[in-house]
């Protein structure tokens, strides 16, 4: 059985952050989100989709996230998620903090 | 805002979690049919394709459950969801369940019976508006005997205060008078009744329910008569009708008009209320036995009413430099009265619940063991440790509940049982009741207890570890209640029914003393009958109790029959002067009690020396009186007293005979004054009914039957009625009630706190047979080895006896020290008896190592009865 990538919540931070990145374009339901990560990783970042949900639900409570009933382009019916002005903000902040950790991990390992 | 949000999510949640649940399964679902589609198009077969979806998306139940959780709806839901398993679960484990809510209920039922009591008894205690303000007006009076008397101001003062005393609102004079005669009610009765001023409901800020209280203008002697009623006699004589107003009765011996009733919650067991007599020594004596309060006006403290009043009744042209004005809060008064019984009784309750939380907190761990494996489980299906501690607290809360519910049916069935027997008297205006007050207590205590017992449990239980026991998937494996943790819950169980207990052996202790006391006279074997003639004039009376010994003299079963004033053990007789030829009167006071001849024969006494009146001697009209033992010892030191002539209160009297001195005031305190003279009063017995000019007086028909005699008191009750014109019965007791109402407070002390021990006890004794129980099933295994290289079981049952015994010990060291500290408290209500007796403590812990041992030897013993081939089998 395959090790975990990382132990849940270190990497539920790094998650949010990858969600609101993926939404920074524009709303998307749930499967899109999953499958843009999926190849701006690569196919590196494979997760359980379904735990994107809970994330999706707990960034919403927070006031990160608005989410509406809507129709996909093939007609069917799907919850949209779409950044507020908070989302926005948690978006930059994050980015920043994750900017100067792994420049920090770089120049640790390029030594 | 966010917690906006968030409230808003988690109602639309609870209300409609079933939109909640649709939403998070449609996103699911429409996310794994777009997989599925993909992993289609990408050539998987449709069957294939599916099932990769699947994995890749994860379990929809999990899913589900977790997004319940993040989207607020969850907490509500689980928590519906943990109340509804776990109620499957007190179901099924019906044994465990039933102990353990019977024994919270006891808990819980207890506090709530006595949160009741002390909610009438504190928070009501003066259930009017500003009780704060309400203040006793006396003077402190020292006497020459170097004692202070508080005396009440008198009615001058009072009409001097109510214009001069600024920081009092209100003056107000009242008093109990004699029980009133009523002639023309459906059977003539007695009614207690009080006389008040025009401002005594202003006071308490009471107005009649209908008519008018009483003005200025009713309480001159020939104002025309008027009576206000209490609303029960009203309720009970008029059913409640306002065409009550205006009616007349017929009292003592004038013609009263009702003028109002009333209100339900103000003084309505006292069924007559008069107009204040001003009598002269009410007008102008301080200390007249009328009581005087008043409200001290909001924004002032007493203090400084106190000197207010202080200065004005100082400038009176009778003031007197030594009088001072005392004037002491009421609700002080009212909630000090029993703050001892209070503590007792509230620590005594508080023990049994703690001792009920640890009996279930070890009932559940205990119970626990066999649970390690579906929380396992629960566990391995993604449920944290928050969830599981979360789901244990749900369940324990709801243990509690159904246990405070329980309990709180047994509050309002004991309470009426408990209120009657309890060592206080309420005030009527705010009876004990299960009101809203004591349910939410109730309802706090027991959602309390809940956490407090399921707290320890919880965390432990949750503390699962998957890989141990899943994979061995032993259910006896979960040392879930440790060995050590087992012994110490009887040890604080033990220790704290050592305290427990200790205030019942003490108690009991003292109370078969109160028993042993020689009373000089044996109450058990006597009947007293009290009643009087509706009649109120002295030759009624002389005839009507005359008559009344005589033909109950003659009724069957009846050995002897005479009457006496004042019963003995009241602690009560008329005090007067008394003097002989050589001493002056002065210096002799002596209790001077009425009687008529048979008295003494029907108390059982025969004379130490002389002889006792008889009917001749009434007949013959001659002042002879019987003293008693101090009396002839005191009066006539070193001579005879036979023959000897006394007067008593101004009258000349031969002395016939000597009798034994028996109780003046029960078997307590023997004098009652305050108990500080040892000696008892000297006593004087005189003869009713041949003296002329005598007041009309009551007497009370002692009677000696010659054996049991059950339809005794009612024949008696008609005798009273067939004498004379028409008689009141106001009462029949045995001699033994008469005893009991004289120790009655102690009495109920006793059998409160001895219910309280037993039930500690009890409660204990649960514990220790479900530990050591548990103990026993939890090491079949082990015990199961042991006999299989060839322990014997005798050694086997030791074993498992010493580990309940160990801690049962620990527990009484304990717990005796705790009970030195705590029977202190009772110190007071003990009766030569210390706090630290030592045969009650060597008792106590006897009675409660003796039971523990067999409370633990019962289920030890089952560990002899292990195979070990099928212990080990088990495995």
């Amino acid at each position: 059985m395959a090790r975990p990538l990382a132990p849940a919540d270190q990497f539920r931070g790094t998650l949010e952050m990858l969600v609101l990145k993926a939404l920074d374009g524009g709303p998307l339901h749930g499967y899109a989100i999953a499958l843009r990560l999926e190849r701006w990783s690569s196919d590196v970042l494979t997760l359980e989709e379904g735990s994107l949900y809970p994330a999706l639900y707990r960034m919403e409570a927070r006031g990160w996230l608005t989410s509406s009933w809507s129709l996909t382009e093939s007609g069917r019916r799907a919850r949209f998620y779409a950044l507020t002005k908070a989302g926005r903000a948690r978006l930059a902040t994050e980015v920043e903090d994750w900017r100067r950790l792994s420049a920090a991990v770089k120049s640790v390992l390029s030594h | 805002m966010a917690i906006w949000r968030t409230l808003r999510a988690r109602l639309r949640g609870l209300f409609r979690r079933d939109v909640v649940a649709d939403e998070i399964r449609e996103e699911i679902a429409f996310h794994t049919r777009m997989r599925t589609e993909e992993f289609e198009r990408s050539g998987a077969s449709a069957g294939e394709a599916r099932r990769r979806a699947r994995l890749r998306v994860g379990n929809p139940a999990v899913l589900l459950d977790r997004g319940y959780d993040e989207r607020g709806g969850g907490f509500m839901e689980t928590i519906a969801q943990d109340i509804r398993y776990g109620l499957r679960l007190l179901w099924r484990q019906r044994g465990f369940s039933s102990v353990a809510i019977l024994t919270l209920a006891l808990g819980i039922g207890l506090s709530t019976a006595l949160a009741s009591v002390l909610d009438a008894a504190l928070v009501r205690a003066l259930p009017y508006p500003h009780p704060e303000q309400l203040v006793r007006v006396a003077v402190s009076a020292p006497q020459p005997s170097g004692r202070v008397y508080q005396l009440a101001v008198s009615w001058d003062d009072v009409l001097t205060l109510r214009t001069a005393a600024h920081d009092l609102t209100t003056v107000s004079m009242s008093r109990f008078v004699a029980p009133s005669p009523i002639a023309d009610g459906p059977a003539p009765e007695r009614l207690a009744a009080r006389e008040i001023d025009d401002a005594y409901l202003a006071l308490y800020g009471v107005s009649p329910l209908i008519g008018r209280g009483f003005t200025a203008a009713d309480l001159p002697s020939d104002a025309p008569p008027v009576v206000i009623l209490g609303y029960d006699y009203w309720q009970r004589r008029f059913e409640g009708s306002p065409a009550a107003l205006g009616q007349t009765l017929h009292l003592d011996q004038g013609i009263y008009t009702i003028v109002g009733v009333l209100p339900q919650s103000f003084g309505r067991k006292t069924p007559i209320w008069r107009p204040l007599h001003l009598e002269d020594f009410l007008r102008h004596m301080r200390g007249s036995g009328a009581g005087v309060e008043a409200r001290v006006r909001g924004g002032a403290t007493i203090e400084a009413a106190q000197s207010e009043v202080d200065h004005v009744l100082a400038r009176l042209p009778n003031a007197r430099s030594n009088q001072h004005a005392a004037l002491s809060p009421l609700l002080d008064a009212a909630l000090a009265r029993y703050r001892t019984t209070e503590e007792v009784l509230g620590g005594a309750v508080l023990l049994i619940l703690v001792i009920a939380c640890v009996n279930v907190a070890g009932l559940l761990l205990a119970r626990g063991a066999t649970r390690r494996q579906e929380l396992a489980v629960r566990a391995s299906i993604g449920a944290g440790r928050g969830r599981l501690i979360r789901q244990l607290l749900t369940e324990s809360v709801l243990l509690a509940a159904v246990g405070g519910l329980a309990g709180v049916v047994l509050a309002w069935w004991s309470l009426d049982t408990l209120v009657a027997n309890i060592p206080m008297s309420l005030p009527s205006d705010a009876p004990a009741s299960l009101n809203w007050r004591v349910l939410v207590f109730s309802s706090a205590l027991a959602v309390t207890t809940g956490v407090l017992f399921g707290l320890a449990p919880a965390f432990v239980l949750s503390r699962v570890d998957l890989s141990t026991t899943l994979a061995r998937g032993s259910r006896r494996i979960g040392a879930s209640l440790s060995r050590r943790g087992g012994q110490l819950l009887i040890t604080i169980e033990t220790a704290l029914a050592v305290v427990l207990l200790m205030g019942a052996g003490l108690m009991l202790r003292s109370f078969t003393r109160i028993l042993d006391v020689d009373l000089g006279f044996r109450p058990e074997s006597i009947v007293t009958l009290e009643s009087t003639p509706v009649a109120l004039d002295a030759q009624t009376y002389v005839t009507y109790y005359q008559g009344l010994v005589q033909r109950a003299r003659a009724l069957r079963g009846v050995a002897a029959a005479g009457a006496i004033d004042d019963l003995p053990l009241k602690g009560s007789a008329s005090f007067m002067q008394v003097s002989t030829a050589t001493r002056s009167a002065s210096t002799i006071a002596a209790g001077v009690r009425t009687i008529l001849p048979g008295y003494f024969e029907a108390m059982g006494l025969a004379p130490i020396a002389g002889r006792l009146p008889t009917e001749t001697d009434v007949a013959a009209g001659r002042h002879v009186v019987v003293i008693n033992k101090t009396a002839a010892g005191d009066i006539f030191a070193g001579t005879s007293a036979i023959g000897q002539a006394i007067t008593v209160g101004g009258e000349l009297s031969e002395v016939v005979g000597v009798v034994p001195d028996i109780r003046f005031n029960g078997p307590i305190d023997p004098v009652g004054f305050g108990g500080n003279e040892a000696t008892p009063p000297l006593e004087i017995f005189r003869l009713s009914a041949v003296r002329a000019g005598d007041r009309a007086k009551a007497l009370v028909l002692v009677v000696r039957p010659t054996g049991v005699s059950p339809d005794l008191g009612e024949r008696l009750r008609q005798l009273a009625q067939q004498v004379g014109p028409a008689g009141i019965v106001e009462r029949i007791r045995r001699g033994d009630d008469w005893l009991d109402a004289t120790i009655v407070t102690p009495r109920r002390r006793t059998v409160l706190l001895t219910l309280m021990g037993a039930l500690g006890l009890v409660l204990t004794l649960v514990g220790i047979f479900g530990m050591t129980a548990y103990a026993v099933a939890r090491r079949t295994q082990e015990i199961g080895v042991r006999m299989a290289f060839g322990a014997r079981p005798a050694e086997v049952v030791g074993t498992m006896l010493r580990d309940a015994t160990l801690p049962v010990g620990a527990g009484l060291v304990v717990g005796l020290g705790g009970a030195v500290l705590a029977t202190r408290l009772i110190e007071s209500f003990l009766f030569e008896t210390t706090p630290t007796d030592v045969p009650t403590f060597a008792m106590v812990a006897a009675t409660l190592a003796a039971a523990a041992i067999v409370a633990a030897w019962i289920p030890a013993r089952r560990a002899a009865h292990v195979d070990p081939v099928q212990a080990l089998r088990a495995e």
